[in-house]
């Protein structure tokens, strides 16, 4: 496949007057980890909500394997193949870890109305399978998970619930999985373990674009890395490219440091 | 500390399944057997009043409960259920002529009359038609402002009612007969199989009470199967968390508009039980307070939790009919005898007091007191939904989670 | 023209009314994000205590009143309506609003519903079920304006209502505590962060509230001059729709929203002479801004962190 999985063009967003995102150019091919990096409030998770369908842009083409889904709500872009994490971890605190991820799956499991309430064995049957697919997806990730999947989901570990919210996204086998912040208050040996949980997942043909302040995941993992501040793309490249980019250090580190001296 | 000892039996109960199969076996006997122990039309009479009661608590329950949206003017619903039947299977709507004579529907002189059986899907769909119609603009509203649009769809409808009969406003021809009652609703057909005489012409109760206890278990059954049903399932997510679960690839409108349109159709089951049994509709039946005794229904049984609203509503009509009646005569009673024998003084007073209190007419106040304890009380009500139970009471489910960890990790070593 | 004429000066009276009530309303509202359900029937509470207290100022079997006693015995009964609402006001929040504050969106609502059963319940209990006479306060004259009249007690309703809210205005906008109130509608840790005691905050703004409500059912006695039991609620909704439509949380939208409804309800109510649809249209107003421009006129739109 030469054509990108997904292709954001010209893409803006804009609040009032200001602009969050503007005009911002980028791709993820099939198979490929992007890593989308840049100083606090570069507009970052922005371009995740306008893609996830949170609010829609105000200018631009969003692409995804041919189509456009640029300003289509959330529940639809999720059937067309995008699932994402958020940095605030928003999972179903009152709802077990098995029932998170069979939730995950809502728009792969059909069932009619009449089926729900009638419940013939064909649709009891593919109650079962949807379970057995979660299981076997959280024995995949983890076996912890796997163990604790009748335990409510806010009484989990930090790096566990983190994990849930992961598995949960992935159980519908989307073409494109978005992480916002993933290893956000994980320590590094944590840290470490999910970049390993990225790595399989990747190995297991899905494409990650990733919102990451941790450089280390994003130098370990990420096969391109796009930079953003004030809501454009400042460097684009590979992670030593981009690493060793002067605007890429001076949005990070600041004008006024370089002003200063 | 007892909190989560407890929690942790009524747990333990919960996951005996054999258990709870027993109970629900002994409870559904006793509901078949009561009115051979206890016949009389005025016990029957409130136990029927009950069962409609509590068919309109499972409906709500399914918008407040399972869905979250706080539903203010669902009593909307139980008119249109109740018209419905008034208009399909009375006098109301004559024609000149014989248009359908056949077993099952008669259109004709003497006014449509649609045979009761297939009345019940029909007044279930015409009044789901209408929650979706009410629910389409207004379900992705915050919560706070659909409910007062529910108020206002509450006030709305029995307004309409009134005002759509003859010489109305609109010009139109007498629909509902406005401020007029209609009267003559039919009856279902009398069944006669074999040992089975349930004779619904007369004036005998027993019939009706049979009627509703099945129509309830029915809907027990279907409402069950629902909640533990992938929709089940998007309606505690919505409620947990929405932009979760719109990501997870819930169309939340949609499904909310199916919680409306399922919660209204129990509604009209309600509604025809209720017409049918009294034989006459009037939109006074169906004001605002109506609306709020439902809701008290639900709050006090147990928002979210299906045996919780049954009792919740078996325990309003009891209250309104029966408990607050007694009460009342009975302060008043004795007030009167206390005046009696003290015609002054403080006694003599108080007894004054006593006897003239209008104990019954402050339903309101009780109701009103009723959902506030509950509020800040017990919040899950009094037989509260497990998950509910846990998200009322955090430090509770914060030890339960912690004794699970514990075992847990004793059973396996892990750590 | 004088029927447009008398839609302009009863609507205007109307909406006065409303706005009003609407202020209290769009103050709580504003501040914690909670329909209180029960300020309607804090507003009536203030009109049914006021009748006895006022029945003993004036003499009941008169309708003119000398100047004087007029003066006082308005002002006396503001002060007095404004206070007992207030303090019912801060009492409610108090015991009903403020154990729930962390609790599912769901929870206070219902208090406020079972608050607003209580109250109009004790009202009709004490009071009778049906409406009572306020006492008459002012002797009326009557003023041409526009092709039709207008009352004195009319062009009092008015200039109250656009008083409050200038007063209100000014207080939120130039006062360290109006500021103090901005801030905890905006963000309530950040305010407690920044050293602003949050309960006595909240507390102040039903304080507030109530006692405009109490002032204004003063108003409202002298102007209708019958109260029901239920009269709060159903007033209460319909000042709710008034403060919607003017955008709510914010207090000039209130005084915009009661004009607009009050002016569209005294349009239905003589279209139809007789039947009472105005209760109808105005849910209709209600439900449609809410769809379409939930902000209202003058309201904006705080999408939700993602």
């Amino acid at each position: 496949m030469d054509e990108p999985l997904l292709t954001v063009q010209g893409l803006t967003r804009r609040f009032g007057g200001l602009a969050a995102v503007d005009g911002l150019d980028f791709h993820v091919d099939r198979g490929e980890i992007v890593s989308l990096i840049g100083p606090n409030g570069a507009g970052k998770t922005t371009v995740f909500n306008v893609i996830s369908g949170v609010y829609p842009p105000t200018a631009g083409r969003i692409v995804l394997a041919g189509k456009e889904i640029g300003g289509l709500k959330p529940d639809r872009i999720q059937r067309q193949g995008i699932s994402r994490t958020f940095q605030t971890l928003r999972l179903f605190a009152n709802m077990t870890v098995l029932e998170n991820v069979l939730v995950g799956y809502h728009s792969r499991l059909h069932s009619t109305l009449f089926g729900d309430i009638i419940k013939p064995p064909w649709v009891a049957r593919r109650e079962r399978e949807a379970v057995k697919r979660a299981q076997a997806l959280l024995r995949r990730l983890s076996p912890r998970l796997l163990a604790r999947q009748d335990f409510r989901a806010s009484d989990l570990a930090y790096a566990d619930r983190r994990l849930l919210e992961l598995a949960r996204a992935l159980i519908a086998d989307p073409l494109l999985i978005m992480l916002d912040e993933p290893t956000a208050g994980m320590n590094p040996s944590e840290a470490v373990e999910f970049m390993e949980q990225i790595r399989k997942i990747n190995a297991d043909g899905f494409s990650l674009l990733l919102i990451e302040h941790n450089l280390n995941v994003v130098m370990g993992v990420s096969q391109r890395v796009v930079v953003m501040d004030y809501g454009k793309k400042i460097a684009e490249g590979t992670p030593p490219e981009v690493q060793h980019n002067e605007r890429v250090i001076e949005a990070y580190l600041g004008r006024r440091a370089t002003a200063a001296s | 500390m007892a909190a989560p000892a407890a929690l942790a039996q009524i747990q333990a109960y919960r996951d005996n399944l054999w258990l709870r199969r027993a109970v629900l076996f002994i409870l559904i006997i006793a509901a078949f057997l009561y009115p051979i122990v206890r016949p009389g039309s005025v016990g029957l009479d409130t136990a029927n009043i009950a069962e409609v009661y509590v068919l309109l608590a499972l409906g709500l329950n399914i918008v407040v409960g399972f869905a979250g949206l706080l539903d203010l003017g669902y009593a909307a619903f139980f008119a249109i259920g109740a018209y419905s039947a008034a208009m399909l299977a009375s006098t109301q709507f004559s024609t000149k002529k014989v248009i359908l004579n056949t077993s099952l529907l008669y259109i004709g002189p003497q006014g449509i009359h649609l045979n009761f059986f297939l009345l019940i899907p029909v007044a279930a769909v015409i009044a789901a038609l209408f929650g979706i119609a009410f629910g389409a603009p207004t379900l992705r509203l915050r919560g706070d402002y659909l409910a007062i649009v529910t108020l206002g769809f509450g006030e709305i409808v029995p307004k309409v009612i009134e005002n759509m009969g003859t010489g109305n406003s609109f010009g139109l021809p007498n629909i509902t007969n406005g401020v007029n009652s209609i009267t003559g609703i039919d009856s279902p057909p009398n069944i006669n199989l074999g040992p089975l005489h349930l004779i619904f012409s007369g004036n005998a109760e027993a019939p009706w009470y049979y009627l509703g206890l099945v129509i309830i278990l029915i809907s027990i059954l279907i409402i069950t199967r629902l909640r533990n049903s992938r929709l089940g399932r998007s309606w505690v997510a919505i409620r947990e968390d929405e932009v979760a679960a719109a990501h997870a690839g819930i169309n939340i409108t949609g499904t909310r508009l199916t919680a409306f349109a399922l919660g209204a159709a129990f509604s009209g089951f309600g509604g025809l039980l209720e017409a049918s049994r009294i034989g006459s509709v009037s939109y006074i039946q169906f004001l605002f307070t109506v609306s709020v005794s439902i809701l008290v229904m639900v709050i006090l049984g147990g928002i979210g939790s299906i045996p919780g609203v049954i009792v919740g509503g078996i325990v309003v009509a009891y209250l309104g009919q029966a408990w607050l009646p007694s009460l009342g005569s009975a302060i008043n009673q004795f007030g009167s005898t206390l005046h009696h024998h003290h015609s002054t003084g403080i006694l003599g007073a108080a007894g004054a007091w006593m006897g003239g209190l209008p104990v019954v007419s402050a339903e309101p106040m009780i109701f009103g007191i009723i959902l506030v304890l509950i509020m800040l009380v017990r919040p899950g009500g009094l037989v509260p939904e497990r998950r509910r139970a846990l998200e009322f009471h955090p430090e509770t489910a914060q030890e339960l989670a912690e004794e699970q960890e514990e075992l847990y990790t004793i059973r396996t070593g892990e750590i | 023209m004088t029927v447009v004429a008398n839609i302009i000066v009863g609507g205007l009276v109307l909406g006065a009314l409303y706005a009003i009530i609407a202020l209290g309303y769009t103050m709580v509202y504003g501040i914690i994000e909670l329909i209180n359900f029960a300020h309607g029937d804090v507003f009536a509470f203030g009109a049914f205590i006021a009748i006895p207290v006022g029945n003993r100022l004036v003499n009941q079997n008169s309708f003119t009143v000398p100047v004087a006693t007029s003066i006082i015995a308005i002002g006396v009964l503001i002060i007095f309506a404004a206070l007992a609402c207030a303090i019912l006001g801060v009492v409610i929040e108090r015991v009903a609003y403020r154990p729930l504050r962390n609790a599912p969106r769901l929870a206070p609502l219902i208090t406020a519903i079972g608050v607003s059963l209580i109250l109009e319940n004790a009202l009709s209990q004490i009071f009778g079920g049906q409406s009572i006479y306020f006492p008459v306060l002012l002797t009326t004259s009557n003023y041409s304006f526009l092709g039709t009249s207008i009352s004195n007690v009319q062009i009092i309703v008015v200039v109250v209502a656009v008083a409050m809210m200038l007063a209100l205005d000014l207080f939120v906008n130039r006062t360290r505590l109006g500021k103090a109130m901005r801030a905890v509608a905006q963000d309530r840790e950040a305010a407690s962060m920044m050293g602003i005691n949050v309960d006595f905050i909240i507390s102040l703004t039903f304080f507030i509230g109530s006692a405009l409500a109490g002032a204004g059912a003063i108003i409202y006695g002298m102007d209708i001059q019958s109260i029901g039991y239920s009269s709060g609620f159903t007033l209460g909704l319909f000042a709710f729709t008034a403060a919607v439509l003017g955008g709510i949380g914010n207090i000039r939208g209130a005084m915009l929203g009661g004009l607009a409804i009050g002016l569209i309800q005294t349009w239905v109510d003589q279209l139809n002479g007789g039947t009472a649809w105005y209760d109808v249209a105005t849910f209709v107003v209600l439900v449609l801004v809410l769809v379409f421009r939930p902000a209202g006129f003058l309201g904006t739109n705080t999408p939700e962190k993602v």
